[in-house]
């Protein structure tokens, strides 16, 4: 077994590790403010090792580019959206309750 | 079984919890796990790309990567605008 197979197996390993970790944590964690410290493992050091090791294995002109391509687009676009949706999750919560969502108190 | 089929199964078993949210959990909570989902589903079809050694799906990964963002913007702006 070559190093260069030995170094995309362990990219895959670490790769998919992450994403199961990540995935499973959502199950594990409560709230919208928990669960989005899972995007960024997920989208930061998971894709970078999924799209490495795609990347190693595959020719540039066969789609090794595209895989770079794609790791480089969730990499860039992955903070923007976690700081997007634990925008909007404050305002949500920050948001004054309606009339109609107030519990009915006894005269 | 090659790597990278196992490594497809992975990502593949690492979608259910992303659904099972998304099915029960709060709003702003299925909004992250859709987010969760969408990553982990451009990967499988880079990785996919892979096991099936055809080029023009790597396409098929790069624009899903792509299009997510202003389709989770979208979703963020919608549900900002309806506090």
């Amino acid at each position: 077994m070559s190093a260069r197979t030995l170094g995309v197996d362990g990219l895959l390993v670490l790769g998919v590790g992450i994403q199961l970790v990540c995935a499973l944590g959502l199950l594990v964690f409560r709230g919208p403010f928990e669960r989005l410290h899972l995007l960024g493992p997920s989208s930061g050091l998971g894709a970078v090792a999924l799209g490495v090791a795609v990347a190693l294995d595959t020719q540039a002109t066969q789609g090794g580019l595209k895989a770079l391509l794609v790791m480089l687009v969730l990499l860039v676009t992955g903070p923007v959206l976690t700081h997007a949706i634990g925008r909007a999750a404050t305002l949500r919560e920050r948001a004054p309750r309606k009339p109609e969502d107030l519990p009915e108190v006894e005269p | 079984m090659s790597a990278w089929e196992l490594a497809a199964l992975g990502l593949l078993v690492a979608l259910m919890p992303c659904g099972l949210v998304c099915a029960r959990a709060p709003t702003m909570d299925r909004l992250v796990a859709l987010q969760l989902a969408t990553n982990i589903a451009s990967l499988l079809l880079l990785v996919l790309a892979r096991v099936y050694e055809r080029s023009i799906y790597f396409d098929v990964a790069l624009v899903l990567a792509v299009l997510s963002f202003p389709g989770t913007l979208l979703f963020v702006r919608l549900l900002e605008r309806h506090a």
